[in-house]
């Protein structure tokens, strides 16, 4: 009897012995890189998805908390991302080709998830939100190893934008590197469906505003070689320069280029840069 | 399979060479058993279901799942492998899962008091709250250990089991600081084979307790995460003549993770089941309640893997069309619920009972969230606030019996079951129920609350002892959702080996009239001994499937579909 209850004590005692009771506070305090690191947050969404109004608020919460380290793109494609034709608020068309070519590729199947800076993890590329902070930190930590700078003109007559990136690599790179650049779009208003209360209306958010949207590609979906150079030299300054006719729904003042350079093979990118379509 | 081929022989040969008797007497215990299953579709685009080839088919048309599954024995060693392939899966099945190997490979070998397992196991502790590793091959589930298992029955009656490992996921290779790893003890006490006093006794008492732990780095930078997670939990089994109890309580730490939103309140789940049965008489009665209990080896998963434990459900399965269009899907993070029933046989040559008697079921079950209290708690910047279910907090309170808001799911069925002959028999069901079908399928749209009324009318009709005619007359009324359905099914078959049936399901109330769609189908199958095939071809209508309160989304779709499937 009393192996009995001490073999049964056992069990109870290794239940308790192998686990950690965090007390409060569980928030950690933790101090944002300074860095000249720039990543970039990718959020696959659609106004279909009803938890992707909450990831947004994420996107534009760490947008906020790493300001210029950090690069966001709401890439609009996929199954919820589709029009619903003849819905007063869900009817607009916001899927780009790179957008849908970039979702088929990185096999994106639901929404909301991320990527951060392409990086394949264990579990593959797409990142939910509750990770891309963490995800954020660990890339910011990683070593600054280009510098971009993007140099923006827009003529209003013919609302044409003229963009010259300038990439400088500060190591050597022996694969090949692209250059994407692309267009974003803050405050589009339409309709979104959301189920989260403490985000807007349930089920649908009439007039939600869109920010980051991707609106378009200026160089292709997977961007050109930065230089026909192989591989990259270090310290040369490599130049781009692109023209873009604006479309009538593409307003100038809220919209973004966003460009960054990567590992043409494994997509990873290695520096991600944005800049005010105009000039403030 | 090279490696398989190599670990299956050098056990073999282990096995050979620690038999004294001869190589003879090794070949006589030998056992091979297997099963192999081959389920495929050719979908064919159906605009007018929304099963489009841009959405859904996209250039594969053909898909399949199968497996094959080999299990050696010789006395006490067994060995065994399953291959499974999914080229690609079939739709409404987790596309995460394309891919074909041997997930899962074996040996176990039993001497005396103990017994060993390394490689893939299935595992269950009690009810599962604890832990349950299983295999569901209609929900493309699978959480089997990788890992260790032994099993120690110092007596009879009394048996300890411990467990080590990490979980199947898909096809992904575990690596360190991915998903977490698992260990646990169980140990179960059987009162009547352990004390001779209780030999004899009319009281059937078991008792058991169990612990499960599972680590898993803290990656996460902004909250300091907890690395191991302990669940206990303690149980015990009372028959008394005609009257049985079963319960179980388990009891978890802080176990934050994407699925109740980072909480750190410790979990609480309790099952309490009561059945008396007698002649003609049956009755059955559960008690539930689940708060915060979610459990997968990896915090940041959210679908259908990983699952360290399982939470019985505690609604009627229903397999009628209509009725089981709207399954429920056990709520982890909190419900609380109870279901009774009671079946009853008017005896034969009675007023109502007739020549052969009839029998009765009545069950009631019904389902609600946990009444929760917010709670006070400092966010990510230092500010104090109060909230339920904030990320960084202790999550809500919640009174231990209360019933919250909103109900999940209400269901009072009543099925009445004769025979009127020696040819024909024949049962009515009339069910009520309330479906919130905004938390159980996100569809806020749709609802937020779906109160149906279904009937149905099923009648066999024997022509010969091996040629019978079965029908079934059934109808779906609601005002939410798609509305009102009917649905009819003729099923002709020719025992042992033959059938063939026609069904159609019309959504003839749906308010959209260019979504009045007829699901037609029609089947035909044949069995040999233990070998089955059948081949359907129609519409499938977007639905849920749930095998025992886990649930995968169908997307409707058209085309044929086979299975073969075999065992020996």
């Amino acid at each position: 009897m009393k192996n009995l209850i001490i073999s049964f004590l056992a069990v109870l005692v290794l239940g308790f012995s192998s686990c950690d009771v965090v007390e409060e506070p569980y928030f950690t305090e933790f101090a944002i890189p300074e860095t000249e690191k720039k990543v970039l947050l990718e959020d696959y969404t659609g106004h279909l998805c009803v938890y992707c109004a909450g990831a947004a608020v994420e996107a534009e919460d760490l947008k906020e908390l790493y300001g210029d380290n950090l690069v966001v793109i709401a890439v609009h494609a996929g199954f919820f991302a589709q029009p619903v034709p003849h819905d007063p608020y869900l009817f607009d068309d916001f899927r780009t080709d790179a957008g849908e070519e970039w979702n088929d590729y990185f096999n994106v199947k639901g929404n909301p998830v991320g990527m951060v800076n392409r990086i394949e993890y264990a579990d593959g590329y797409l990142v939910p939100p509750d990770r891309w902070n963490s995800n954020i930190v660990d890339a910011l930590e990683e070593q600054v190893e280009a510098r971009l700078e993007i140099e923006n003109s827009f003529d209003e007559e013919t609302r044409t934008l003229t963009t010259t990136i300038k990439t400088r690599f500060l190591v050597g790179i022996a694969d090949p590197v692209n250059l994407m650049v692309c267009i974003t779009q803050d405050s589009i208003i339409s309709g979104q469906k959301n189920l989260e209360p403490e985000i807007g209306d349930v089920p649908l958010i009439e007039e939600y505003v869109f920010m980051h949207m991707m609106r378009g590609s200026l160089n292709g979906n997977w961007g050109e070689m930065v230089t026909d150079d192989n591989p990259v030299q270090v310290n040369k300054e490599y130049t781009n320069t692109y023209k873009q006719v604006f479309p009538n729904d593409w307003i100038p003042k809220d919209c973004h280029v966003v460009a960054f350079v990567f590992h043409e093979q494994t997509k990873t990118v290695i520096q991600a840069e944005e800049a005010a379509v105009l000039n403030e | 399979m090279r490696r398989v081929i190599i670990i299956l022989s050098i056990l073999v040969f282990a096995v050979v060479s620690s038999q004294a008797q001869g190589f003879q007497n090794f070949l006589d215990k030998s056992e091979v058993h297997g099963s192999f299953e081959f389920d495929g579709a050719y979908y064919i685009a159906d605009d007018a279901i929304g099963f489009s080839e841009e959405d859904w088919i996209k250039g594969q048309p053909f898909r399949f799942n199968g497996f094959g599954k080999i299990v050696y024995t010789n006395g006490g060693f067994s060995a065994g492998l399953r291959y499974e392939a999914y080229l690609p899966p079939l739709l409404g099945y987790d596309q995460d899962l394309e891919g074909q190997g041997f997930p899962n490979i074996w040996a176990s070998y039993t001497h005396e008091k103990f017994s060993f397992t390394v490689g893939s196991f299935y595992e269950q502790f009690g009810n599962g709250l604890t832990l349950r590793s299983f295999e569901e091959w209609m929900l493309g589930y699978d959480n089997a250990i990788n890992g260790a298992r032994i099993v120690y029955e110092p007596i009879k009656g009394l048996r300890f089991k411990g467990i080590y490992g990490v979980q199947r996921y898909y096809w992904y290779k575990w690596e360190p600081n991915t998903r977490g790893i698992v260990k646990g003890l169980d140990g179960e006490l059987d009162f009547n084979q352990v004390f001779r006093g209780m030999a004899d006794s009319k009281v059937r008492f078991t008792f058991g307790l169990s612990a499960v732990s599972k680590y898993q780095v803290d990656d996460m930078k902004e909250l300091n995460l907890p690395e191991n997670v302990s669940n206990i939990g303690a149980r015990f089994n009372m028959g008394i003549g005609k009257f049985n109890i079963n319960t179980e309580y388990a009891w978890k730490v802080n176990d934050p993770s994407v699925l109740n939103n980072f909480i750190y309140k410790d979990g609480q789940a309790w099952m309490l089941s009561l059945t008396y049965s007698t002649k003609g008489f049956g009755f059955f009665g559960m008690f539930k309640r689940y708060d915060n209990v979610s459990t997968k080896s990896d915090r940041y998963v959210t679908n259908n893997a990983l699952d360290v434990t399982f939470l019985p459900p505690n609604t009627e399965i229903h397999t009628y069309m209509l009725t089981s269009m709207y399954p429920y899907a056990t709520q982890p993070n909190g419900e609380i619920g109870f279901q009774f029933q009671v079946n009853y046989k008017i005896p034969k040559k009675s007023k109502l009972g007739g020549k052969y008697g009839m029998g009765i079921a009545v069950n009631y079950s019904q389902v609600n969230d946990i009444a929760r209290d917010s709670v006070a708690y400092v966010d990510a910047f230092g500010v104090p606030a109060e909230g339920i279910g904030q990320p960084g907090s202790k999550g809500w309170t919640s009174p231990f019996f209360k019933f919250g808001d909103p109900v999940f799911w209400q269901d009072l069925n009543i099925e009445i079951d004769k025979k009127f002959s020696k040819k024909l028999k024949g049962s009515l069901l009339y069910m009520y129920q309330t479906y919130n079908i905004e938390v159980l399928e996100g569809h806020p749209e749709d609802g937020p609350i779906v109160y149906a009324n279904i009937a149905v009318l099923e009648m066999t009709y024997k022509f010969t002892s091996k040629h019978a005619l079965r029908w079934e007359l059934q109808g779906l009324w609601t005002e939410q959702d798609d509305g009102n359905w009917a649905a009819a099914l003729l099923e002709y078959t020719i025992s042992p080996n033959w059938f063939i049936a026609v069904f159609d399901q019309w959504n003839y109330g749906n308010p959209e009239k260019e979504f009045q769609n007829h699901y037609y189908n029609v089947s035909f199958g044949y069995t040999r001994r233990t070998t089955r095939l059948s081949i359907n071809y129609g519409r499938q209508r977007e639905g849920i499937v749930c095998v025992g309160g886990v649930c995968r989304v169908v997307p409707a779709s058209n085309g044929f579909y086979f299975t073969l499937s075999t065992n020996f």
